[in-house]
């Protein structure tokens, strides 16, 4: 797991880069083996991120991370664990492993419900609405635990016994805003948090786009509520579409608009 | 021997008698006051021997002595200028009286010998009546407020020779009686009215019953609704104070040095309102010589704490004692001080950090909301018996042109309810009000039909309530039933009184984990 790790925490290689590596080398490990002379051979890398690799080439994090995961009970999944969905899991910009806490269910892909962090009462009772209905059919409501509309969809979502999965954008170690402390700690008995990032990373702006295609890959289906001309909901959806998933907007507790 | 002569000095808000003797000593010429004394005290010499030079009375080349008697208590305050005076005078010679023991005196000199005027002269006055004073010497400011007292003589001077010509019968001094003239006179109409409170009927109507069963309160509503102007018009119709009470509220503010110049009795119910910023001291009474804070000077009145969320925690706990106990106990170096402090407690706080929700307005999340709401420690809540959200009032609405109940009429119906609890709690030891009931005169006054009862336990359910919440419930549903005049609770007295928790309600919609 720690040559897993190891691969996450090499600067310049993405998604991308780490599943051409995956595809040649089959394994981590016999990445962190290989030669130069090898690792050129694979396509899309070139010589300046053979030499990143090579740097690299220390397990020293790897551990350190490794060793706070197993104390704060943060478990990993990879792409070849059965836990990662499938259809999460063919999207090539999806990340080779995540980190998780909670209830691993063997099908955790469900709705998105996200919108607007100041939000009407309006657009909090569709997202209750909404989230309640989910968890009644069993669909697991997935969602950001932002303020606002995520907050209200995965607490609704909670209140019908229902499986919700939040996405952070930040190491599952903290919380993030602090007031969903009960929150966080109710989805990790019940439900399912998510993170790429490892245990300690702290959130920051760019991290928060980057969160919202993991939600969008991680739906069926995704339900905007309430979106601002500005809001990060927006980017959910243009992952949506690129990842063909189904769109519904909601604005102002109107019928949905495609 | 030495010369002794009456005075008073305060603890707590009570007086007690304080012997001053005087005497001179053979040794170097100086002066030593002995007795616990403050710095005020301390410098007292300096003012009698200037103001002794102002009229020529000699002041002895010797070692001056006075002693301040019970000497193990601390005194503090510069009232003690003109006992020490006159005794030293006696001493002297140079007043020839000879006996002083049924004058007591009170009163600051300057250096030009001049009397100048103290704070808490009632309950000293109350004390020296009480020790058996016949004749009281005081400054001429503070006659009125001395002659509220019965069975003593009050004088008041100018300056120290007038005090001693009286003292050697070379002057008269005019003591006129006017204590009840005194009383009529302060009882002015108040400017304050519930008329002006238009649009709030809903809000008046639960006001009144706080008012009614002595039930704590809390206004929750959006900046500018009316809240602080609504507080500000409780006392008027509170029933109007018995000359006990204003005599228990005026020693208070006499000792706080609040009593006004021109007035002597406090005949109108205080209205406090200190503002979050207020130190746990003021609120609470304390500092080193033990002064009555807020919830002293609120007695028989009402404390008025505006945007309650934004005192600390610690400042709404320590007020959990006078709440419950009427009074307020206070330790210090200098003794224990116990105040009343028996008003009624009203608070206003806005619904959430933006101050707008539910409307529209409002962009707080819940958790947000919940968070800025339990900032409000439990206990406090647990003592607030009615909780009414404050609307948002159209200021161009007709409806609102149509005069709203005026103060008077409130005030009658308040008195009327409170005759009611007065007639049942006469051989209830320790309970004078609807709010005060115990569990088992709950059982005992608060008989709900079936139908009420149905209705109760549909919405208990549906809040979850607590076996608190529906005491709570129940005894505001018997002050509802007072304010109507009838012995047994209807129907319409339980709906009334379950819209009376609004805060619960607001709260149960939250959309939170638990």
């Amino acid at each position: 797991m720690i040559y897993w790790i190891w691969l996450g925490e090499i600067p310049g290689i993405g998604p991308k880069l780490s599943r051409a590596l995956l595809s040649y080398f089959k394994t981590p490990k016999n990445i962190y083996d290989a030669g130069e002379n090898e690792l050129i051979k694979v396509s899309g890398i070139g010589r300046g991120k053979v030499k990143k690799i090579v740097e690299h080439r220390s397990l020293d994090v790897a551990k350190r991370i490794w060793k706070v995961c197993q104390e704060k009970n943060i478990h990993i999944m990879t792409l070849y664990d059965e836990g990662y969905p499938r259809e999460a899991k063919i999207l090539d910009d999806m990340p080779v492993h995540l980190y998780y806490k909670g209830i691993l269910k063997k099908d955790s892909l469900g709705a998105a419900v996200v919108g607007s962090r100041r939000c009407s009462q309006k657009g909090k009772n569709a997202a209750v609405e909404i989230a309640t209905n989910f968890a009644r059919k069993g669909i697991p409501v997935v969602s950001g635990m932002a303020k606002g509309i995520d907050s209200y969809a995965h607490t609704a979502c909670l209140k019908a016994d229902g499986y919700t999965v939040a996405v952070l954008a930040n190491g599952l170690d903290i919380c993030y805003p602090s007031e969903h402390k009960l929150l966080m700690q109710r989805i990790e008995e019940r439900g399912l948090l998510l993170s790429e990032y490892p245990p300690g990373v702290r959130p920051q702006k760019s991290y928060f786009p980057r969160r919202n295609r993991i939600i969008a890959a991680w739906s069926k289906q995704v339900v905007m509520i309430d979106p601002g001309k500005r809001s990060g909901a927006w980017i959910t959806k243009d992952f949506a579409k690129k990842y063909k998933r189904d769109v519904k907007i909601f604005t102002g507790g109107q019928s949905p608009v495609e | 021997m030495a010369t002794m002569v009456k005075s008073f000095a305060i603890q707590g808000i009570e007086g007690y008698l304080v012997e001053i003797e005087a005497t001179t000593l053979e040794g170097m010429p100086m002066i030593s006051i002995i007795g616990l004394g403050d710095q005020a005290v301390k410098e007292a010499g300096e003012r009698i021997k200037s103001a002794m030079d102002v009229y020529d009375y000699t002041f002895p080349k010797k070692k001056v002595v006075f002693s301040l008697a019970p000497s193990d208590k601390k005194k503090r305050g510069s009232h003690f200028d003109l006992a020490m005076a006159i005794a030293l005078l006696r001493q002297t010679g140079e007043l020839n009286v000879a006996e002083l023991g049924e004058y007591g005196f009170i009163g600051e000199l300057s250096l030009s010998g001049r009397l100048r005027p103290s704070h808490g002269i009632l309950p000293m006055v109350i004390a020296a009546a009480k020790s058996g004073i016949k004749k009281m010497i005081l400054p001429k400011e503070n006659v009125r407020e001395a002659r509220l007292v019965h069975g003593i003589e009050i004088y008041g001077f100018d300056n120290l020779q007038d005090v001693v010509l009286f003292l050697e019968g070379k002057k008269q001094a005019d003591s006129l009686n006017e204590n009840d003239t005194l009383l009529q006179m302060n009882k002015e109409e108040d400017e304050l009215d519930f008329r002006d409170v238009k649009g709030q009927n809903d809000l008046v109507e639960a006001v009144v019953l706080a008012a009614a069963g002595g039930h704590n309160m809390l206004m929750i509503g959006e900046p500018g609704c009316g809240k602080t102007m609504i507080a500000q018009r409780i006392p008027t119709i509170l029933p109007e104070m018995t000359k006990e009470e204003c005599l228990e509220i005026t020693k208070i503010y006499s000792i706080s040095g609040l009593v006004d110049k021109g007035q002597s009795l406090v005949t109108r119910r205080p209205f406090r309102a200190p503002h979050h910023n207020a130190s746990l001291n003021a609120l609470i009474g304390g500092g080193m010589n033990a002064m009555p804070g807020e919830v002293s000077l609120a007695h028989n009145g009402v404390l008025f704490l505006d945007e309650l969320g934004e005192f600390t925690r610690k400042k709404l706990d320590a007020l959990r004692q006078p709440v419950e106990d009427k009074k307020v106990a206070i330790s210090r170096v200098n003794g224990n001080h116990t105040f009343p402090a028996n008003f009624m407690f009203i608070a206003a706080m806005n619904p959430c950090p933006c101050g707008y929700h539910p409307s529209q307005r409002c962009k707080c999340t819940d958790y947000e909301i919940v968070k800025y709401r339990s900032k409000i420690s439990g206990p406090i809540m647990d003592r607030i018996d009615i909780q009414k959200e404050v609307k948002r009032i159209d200021y161009f609405d007709l409806e609102l042109g149509k005069p709203a109940p005026s103060s008077k009429e409130l005030r009658e119906k308040i008195e009327r309810a409170r005759r009611m609890q007065q007639k049942r709690y006469e051989n209830d030891e320790g309970v004078t009000s609807n709010a005060q009931m115990s569990v088992g005169q709950i059982k005992k006054y608060c008989v709900l039909d079936r139908e009420s009862l149905n209705l109760l336990k549909e919405t208990c359910e549906q809040y979850s309530y607590s076996a608190r919440v529906i005491h709570k419930l129940l005894r505001l549903a018997r002050t509802s039933a007072d304010l109507r005049g009838d012995e047994r609770i209807q129907l319409c007295d339980v709906k009334r009184v379950l819209s009376c928790r609004d805060l619960d309600k607001s709260n149960s919609q939250m959309m939170v984990v638990t």
